[in-house]
């Protein structure tokens, strides 16, 4: 059973570092804004696989949800940059919350 | 279903819903592309169908353009095998015109049957045409995602006639 789930983990990854590489390529000849959002999808595809390989976190449940509406929804460079943004602000704080959780349980176990 | 409803209702769909499309569904599909013209009736057009949910995961790596997962893959080839000179009949507008005309049956007879498709053109051409086996002078053009939508987008703005359609002559409002 585990060495099935770790075959299965393991296609899903050939598949998204075929994917990152295809679209690395193929970027040359696409539109310069594809770019960001090829880096979008990636991030869509990696919570994917991470979604398979047991539960997200709350707060990846909740940026996989935004970023496969984002991935669905029309192209609009607008909203995609605004969401992007806030993206990062989020990450950046969930960032400095599981250092500081981190540390702090570090420094109580010394 | 009325054409010109189905003209002004399809839209392109690109979330589906797990459910496989039927080979009815698929060979009424296939058989509005066949119907499409083609330039002198050529009709240089291959349709490779893939439905294999693993076979479909390792053609959406090689083909960034696909963003969710659909039911089934139609890939549009041009079949060059019996062109003289291959190259250059790729570059023949006629050629392209008529893998055009069978994408756009094909999305009509799609959402005819119920289904949502919606074409794709980012995607590794010579990578694609070898996961696919193809030989040597059938190449793939597009691929169509297609499945049952999850949701039914809104319609996306489209210019106004005012903009576009013109009588007799190219004239503009200022009187250019």
């Amino acid at each position: 059973m585990e060495s099935k789930h770790i075959k299965n983990q393991e296609e899903d990854l050939f598949n998204l570092i075929t994917y990152m590489i295809t679209s690395a390529r193929g970027l040359y000849d696409e539109p310069p804004d594809y770019g960001s959002f090829r880096l979008l999808d990636a991030t869509g595809r990696l919570l994917e696989i991470m979604s398979h390989s047991g539960e997200l976190s709350p707060f990846l449940a909740r940026l996989k949800q935004e970023i496969d509406a984002e991935r669905e929804g029309s192209m609009d460079e607008a909203r995609q940059r605004q969401n992007l943004e806030r993206w990062v602000i989020e990450l950046a704080q969930e960032l400095r919350r599981r250092v500081e959780t981190e540390q702090a349980t570090g420094d109580r176990n010394r | 279903m009325d054409t010109l409803e189905a003209i002004f209702a399809r839209r392109s769909i690109r979330d589906f819903t797990p459910e496989p499309v039927t080979s009815e569904a698929l060979q009424t599909i296939i058989q509005a592309a066949i119907a499409a013209p083609s330039g002198s009736n050529a009709q240089k057009r291959i349709f490779i169908v893939v439905q294999n949910t693993r076979r479909i995961a390792a053609l959406r790596s090689l083909a960034p353009g696909m963003i969710g997962l659909p039911a089934a893959v139609i890939v549009i080839c041009l079949d060059l095998r019996t062109s003289p000179e291959e190259a250059q009949a790729a570059s023949d507008p006629t050629l392209q015109i008529s893998i055009g005309a069978a994408l756009q049956n094909l999305l009509l007879a799609a959402h005819a049957t119920g289904l949502g498709a919606c074409p794709v053109a980012s995607f590794h051409t010579q990578g694609l045409a070898i996961f696919l086996g193809l030989p040597e002078g059938i190449i793939p053009c597009l691929l169509v995602v297609l499945g049952k939508p999850r949701f039914i987008p809104t319609a996306p703005a489209k210019k106004p006639l005012t903009e576009v359609f013109f009588q007799e002559r190219y004239e503009v409002s200022d009187g250019k």
